[in-house]
């Protein structure tokens, strides 16, 4: 797993260093494009406040998990997984209101790096989220191994960390 | 193919390689503003740390947790010889 989220980290190295010069080659003023919707930076505000709280819940019950094995892990990793549900629920409704002001995939510079750089974040956070259903479904049942348990945490620790970045960057 | 139709192609290799003009791939050539500079710069040198930082981090890391992460890796094989696995083998004397 720690091999995987290496290059995935360099995956998103690659969108935000691409980004970044794309951003700085455009003509003073032209960024982002003049007939673009604009980002919604405060309600993504919000979400990023919802996946860093899901991060430490889920920090909170890698401790507990092992001080107290997983009944005592349990709530902590409900917890994570209703607010990165309501992270990946969040963006799905600002994508539609974006898609229905007119920003594309195709619309402009903007809109592919948008929808290519937050898109395969929000396809990494689907996937940790039901990763992190079948977690909290095997700790239920009592089949959780530790191995699986610590695989899941360091892929959402890593869906985490790297939304600040990406939000910073495209966002602001 | 003859020897002849190699030299004609390394020829026409040579000819092509006195062709060149501006290169069109690279931004900064030919946007070369300042900003466009400098986010060349940066991410150049972003992308260079970046993977050197990561196994740098991910050797520190094992060297510091490698006893925890390794403790049970021949517990299988101990369990089976009956060798403890946090223990060295006593050594037997000599007759």
């Amino acid at each position: 797993m720690a091999l995987f989220i290496f290059t995935e980290v360099m995956l998103f190295a690659g969108f935000i260093s691409a980004f970044a010069i794309a951003k700085s080659s455009a003509p003073l003023g032209a960024w982002p494009p003049p007939d673009q919707p604009r980002l919604p930076i405060e309600r993504t505000a919000i979400n990023t406040v919802a996946l860093l709280l899901s991060g430490v819940a889920l920090v909170i019950a890698g401790r507990r998990h092992k001080q107290g094995g997983a009944g005592a892990a349990n709530p902590f990793v409900g917890l994570a997984l209703l607010l990165g549900a309501t992270f990946v629920g969040l963006q799905g409704l600002e994508w539609r209101a974006l898609l229905a002001q007119g920003l594309t995939l195709t619309s402009s510079q903007l809109g592919s790096f948008f929808f290519m750089i937050i898109g395969t974040h929000a396809l990494h956070a689907i996937v940790a989220v039901f990763a992190l259903a079948l977690t909290w479904r095997a700790m239920n049942t009592g089949k959780l191994t530790p191995g699986s348990f610590t695989a899941v945490r360091l892929f959402w620790y890593f869906v985490v960390l790297v939304w600040p970045l990406l939000y910073w960057q495209v966002y602001l | 193919m003859s020897r002849a139709a190699w030299i004609t192609r390394l020829w026409a290799l040579a000819a092509a390689c006195l062709w060149t003009g501006v290169a069109n791939a690279c931004a900064v050539c030919v946007t070369a503003n300042e900003r466009s500079r400098l986010a060349f710069f940066f991410t150049t040198i972003f992308l260079t740390l970046l993977p050197l930082g990561l196994i740098i981090g991910g050797l520190y890391w094992l060297s510091r947790n490698a006893h925890d992460v390794f403790a049970g890796e021949f517990a299988d094989r101990d369990e089976v010889t009956g060798t403890p696995t946090d223990e060295p083998p006593t050594e037997t004397p000599h007759a």
